[in-house]
Order: C-alpha cells, then sequence, then structure tokens
C-alpha cells in the first residue's frame, strides 16, 4: 500500500489538496448554508473524478470501481448535507 | 458463532465477500444512507409517541448577548449602544411573534417588515437593524456567529447605531422547542436625521420613510410551552451523533481493510482504500467540528 501511495505522490498530493479546501471551506463558512452546500457538493464530484483518473491511468477502470467511488461519494454528501441543513 | 461470521463478512476482507468487506458494497452503501434518511424521519416523528420533546437547550442571556456585543463594539473602536427598554419591547413582540405565525424570517408571512414593530412601540428611528438567531447553546456562541458573518458583524459594530435591545425567547418553532434571539439596533429620529434599516443578512437599505432601523434590544422570556419532565432531544446532537458513528464505522472498516489487504497481499479489483481513508477521516473531522445554531 505504501509503495502505491510513494509511487503515486502526485496523485495522492492532488487528493488531499481538494480535500483540505472542502475541509478548510466547511470549516471557515459554518453559517452560509448555500456555501457549505455547494462545498460539499463539490467535495464529493470531485472525489469521484479523482478515482476515475486515477483508475484510468492506471488502467484499471472497472465498473464496480467506479460504483464503488460513486456510493463513497454519495454518503459523504448526504451526510454533510444532513448535518448542514439540521444546524 | 453465526454473530461472528456475519461481523467477519460485512466488516473484514474475507475470501467468502471477495477480500472487500461487504459493507463496502455500493449497494450496502445505498442501505445505509437510506437508513440514514429513515432515521431522520423517526427523530422527528418521535414526540408523537413518547413523552420527548424535539429541542435545543440553551442558556442565553439578553444581558449577556448585550454586554458582548458592546464588547465586540469596543474592540472595534465603536462606541457602546444603549440598552433602550423600548427596543426591547419590540424584539420582545417581533419574537412573540414569530412564534405566534411560526416563522423564521426578517419578514413574516403576512408581509409584516422588522421595523413596523419599532413603529409600534413608539421609537421613531433614523437607523435600524435586525439580527436573528435560534438553537445556540449559550450567548457567546450566537455573538461568535454574528461575527462570523458579514452583514450580521457590519449590524453589530456599526456606528450608526446608539441603542439596542435584546429578546431572548423560548418557544415552539415548526415543531421544535427553540430558542430565539432578537437583536434590535437603533438611533432615534431625534439623534439624527435620515431614516436607513438593516437587516442582518441583507446590506443595509434605505426606507421610504424616516427613521433608519437596525434590531438590537434587552430582555429574558421564557416560554410556557416547554413542559416539566419531558426529555428535550436535540435535532442537530442526534443526527450529528448518528453521522459521526456511521462514518466511523466506514473509517474503521476501510482501516482494516487497507492493513489486512497487505498483510494478505491481496490482489482485486478495487478502489483505492486509502482515497477513501482520506475522504471519510475528512467527513468524521468536519462533523467534529460542526456546530449548531442558525443566523439570519
Amino acid at each position: 500500500m505504501f509503495s502505491e501511495i510513494t509511487k503515486h505522490l502526485a496523485h495522492y498530493f492532488s487528493l488531499l489538496a481538494i480535500i483540505g479546501v472542502s475541509f478548510w471551506g466547511l470549516i471557515t463558512f459554518p453559517y452560509d448554508k448555500g456555501m457549505q452546500t455547494a462545498i460539499a457538493i463539490s467535495l464529493g464530484t470531485a472525489f469521484v473524478i479523482w478515482g476515475l483518473i486515477h483508475h484510468w491511468i492506471h488502467d484499471d477502470l472497472h465498473p464496480k470501481v467506479i460504483l464503488e467511488y460513486i456510493a463513497t461519494a454519495t454518503l459523504g454528501i448526504a451526510i454533510l448535507l444532513i448535518v448542514i441543513w439540521q444546524a | 458463532m453465526l454473530l461472528a461470521a456475519f461481523l467477519i463478512y460485512t466488516l473484514l476482507p474475507h475470501e467468502r465477500n471477495n477480500h472487500r468487506a461487504k459493507l463496502l458494497n455500493p449497494i450496502v452503501i445505498g442501505l445505509s444512507i437510506l437508513m440514514f434518511l429513515v432515521t431522520q424521519v423517526l427523530v422527528s416523528s418521535l414526540p408523537r409517541f413518547t413523552p420527548v420533546v424535539l429541542g435545543y437547550a440553551s442558556n442565553i442571556n439578553s444581558e449577556e448577548i448585550v454586554q458582548l456585543t458592546n464588547e465586540e463594539r469596543e474592540q472595534a473602536g465603536v462606541p457602546e449602544v444603549q440598552v433602550d427598554p423600548i427596543l426591547t419591547q419590540a424584539a420582545l413582540k417581533k419574537g412573540g411573534d414569530m412564534f405566534a405565525k411560526d416563522y423564521w424570517a426578517h419578514t413574516a408571512p403576512d408581509g409584516t417588515e422588522p421595523w413596523v414593530f419599532f413603529a409600534d412601540q413608539g421609537y421613531k428611528y433614523r437607523f435600524a437593524g435586525e439580527n436573528l438567531a435560534r438553537d445556540f447553546a449559550n450567548s457567546e456562541t450566537t455573538v461568535a456567529a454574528w461575527m462570523n458573518s458579514r452583514s450580521h458583524r457590519d449590524n453589530l459594530l456599526s456606528s450608526r447605531y446608539q441603542d439596542i435591545g435584546v429578546a431572548v425567547i423560548q418557544g415552539d418553532l415548526d415543531g421544535v422547542e427553540t430558542t430565539l434571539v432578537i437583536q434590535f439596533f437603533g438611533t432615534r429620529m431625534d439623534q439624527s436625521p435620515l431614516v436607513e434599516t438593516n437587516i442582518g443578512a441583507q446590506p443595509a437599505a434605505s426606507l421610504d420613510f424616516s427613521p433608519e432601523a437596525t434590531v438590537v434590544g434587552s430582555s429574558t422570556v421564557i416560554g410556557a410551552s416547554k413542559e416539566k419532565g419531558n426529555i428535550l432531544l436535540s435535532p442537530f446532537s442526534t443526527t450529528r451523533n448518528l453521522a459521526i458513528f456511521l462514518v466511523s464505522l466506514f473509517f474503521l472498516v476501510i482501516t482494516l481493510d487497507m492493513i489486512i489487504i497487505r498483510h494478505r497481499n491481496v490482489a482485486r479489483v478495487s478502489s483505492k482504500s486509502f482515497a477513501h481513508f482520506i475522504f471519510f477521516g475528512a467527513i468524521l473531522a468536519v462533523l467534529y467540528f460542526s456546530r449548531e445554531g442558525l443566523i439570519l
């Protein structure tokens, strides 16, 4: 696993950047629900796109893999949106 | 034995689940989302079946709101605002109107604007402004939330205001026991010559009729709607705790997946566990920092 990460350091740096910026945005605008909603949806979408590109470059992009990224992103977005709008 | 086999099948990568915990299967994730949504519906309908009241426990004091507001103004180099009893009454009337008509907005469903409450109490304003808050735990987080919002901060720190009236009122809003904070700011007509109004989330606007209004006042009213003995269940805390539990479970399973697959050196077609690990970790961090409370 670690060799895989170090081998594709640039990929994981970009993922960390996407998630880091999203995290910063969600914490910085705690009372702007519109902004938080946009950030949460963007985060999920960017996560799926990252997965697609990463596996496409790896040449192992499989429908099952795509579904896994979409399911995880949907779960994350759903939880964030429910908590944001419940606050 | 059966339970252990089920837990292994659900939570750990194994030959029987094709080396991928069943919980990470897209269909199971979809079911988890559905169950989370159903739980939300159940929580909101819980008061129908048990002596539970959905609501927010709060310890907000109008005097503290005024004090914290003046501390912020002092730090910003702006003159303090003085508590005006008429403005306080106006704020109380506004809060009572929100509960009576069951709305959470600057303008009532029938079109009544905040400034009407100023005028009704006989406060002729040159400048007027209103900040609203609900569901906060205490005075500090309420004022901090306003200070974190540019439009509310502008209202709170405006040098145009000389008076303040704050009402802290508890009641039932849309089926949820909550505490409303109505902050009216104002400057009387005889103190300066032009009328402007400013609502927290909106830029200041000039009105056709003379005084300027911003809402602030000071008074605390505990509503009679909360019956003693009932359990107060915070919708936000319940949702947040459920969300933390669910995301923690996925975070744990994905962590175990990474460790076990690396240990067994299994080759499989699947998404990258480390990416999911980072994703769920970020969601957990956001949930940890999330706080209840709304401002308007």
